[in-house]
């Protein structure tokens, strides 16, 4: 058989689309000839080399477009999701504009001082017995 | 029916898409065009398919064929089109032969080697017979020895 008609068969000798008695011919001529051997091998190496091509995924954005298209519009469901998202989102303002920021409140530092040395304007908190009063007078000029 | 469609863009997705971006090679362009087929699928009669893989490549196959067209009148008013330097580069040298290919040939090696069709597969998308589809992938892959320097 001569090379052109083996070359015919080579695609689909490596794809396994011939007939047995096909598959013998062309290995018996393979083994004879070194042009349609070399073809066959360059022939197996572009169908690894196609097969070995990265395919990218689709993207997200593609996907949900396609999807969204074929969904049945709901509408009904659309308005109740919509309605208690405004909600939502109407309480989560109000929250956040009505709190206050707690600010602990500083308690006035307590003093001891000497009982001769109170004046009417020092706010006494509590007198003792001793020769000392609790107040919240710092001292300074008055 | 809209239910269906989801279904069929779950199972198939891969197998159309990988045709589509096969044949134009370009993310973008293929997810355009996976999208104008599902729009396609969407208006027809799916009750009524017989080979739903069968007629989903044809249905990608047509999508391509248009695109093509719509190009070629772009490409005909606007004779200076240069494409990305970067698109070139990072392309591998099998797909850059595959670009080189005719229509024919490249999307016979793409049903084949992408979709992994068998050849009486192919020869039903293409309507034609099996000895053209053997006698084309040949063809192309003579073309593709060529293009890598075999």
């Amino acid at each position: 058989m001569n090379c052109s008609k083996i070359e015919e068969l080579l695609s689909p000798y490596i794809d396994g689309e011939l007939s047995r008695d096909e598959i013998i011919r062309v290995e018996r001529h393979i083994l004879e000839c070194k042009n349609c051997e070399e073809l066959l091998k360059d022939f197996q190496l572009i169908k690894e080399k196609v097969r070995g091509i990265e395919i990218p995924q689709p993207s997200l954005r593609i996907k949900k477009k396609i999807i969204g298209y074929a969904r049945p519009r709901n509408y009904f469901l659309r308005i109740i999701f919509s309605t208690s998202l405004l909600t939502g989102l109407g309480a989560l303002l109000v929250l956040t504009l009505g709190h206050q920021p707690y600010i602990a409140e500083e308690k006035p530092k307590e003093y001891y001082i000497m009982k001769e040395e109170r004046t009417p304007y020092m706010e006494i908190l509590y007198e003792t017995e001793g020769d000392y009063i609790l107040t919240n007078y710092e001292g300074g000029s008055l | 029916m809209k239910l269906e469609i989801e279904l069929i863009y779950k199972q198939y997705v891969d197998y159309i898409y990988g045709f589509i971006y096969g044949m134009v090679q370009n993310k973008a362009v293929a997810e355009d065009l996976l999208q104008d087929t599902f729009v396609k699928v969407m208006k027809s009669d799916i009750d009524k398919i017989e080979n739903m893989k069968a007629w989903l490549i044809t249905v990608a196959r047509n999508t391509v064929y248009d695109h093509w067209r719509r190009e070629k009148r772009k490409l005909n008013l606007m004779p200076f089109v240069r494409r990305k330097r970067r698109d070139i580069d990072l392309k591998l040298d099998i797909e850059r032969g595959i670009e080189k290919l005719s229509p024919k040939l490249k999307e016979v090696i793409i049903l084949r080697e992408i979709n992994q069709l068998n050849y009486e597969e192919i020869a039903d998308i293409l309507d034609v017979e099996i000895g053209t589809v053997k006698s084309r992938l040949n063809r192309a892959r003579k073309e593709l020895r060529d293009s890598l320097g075999g």
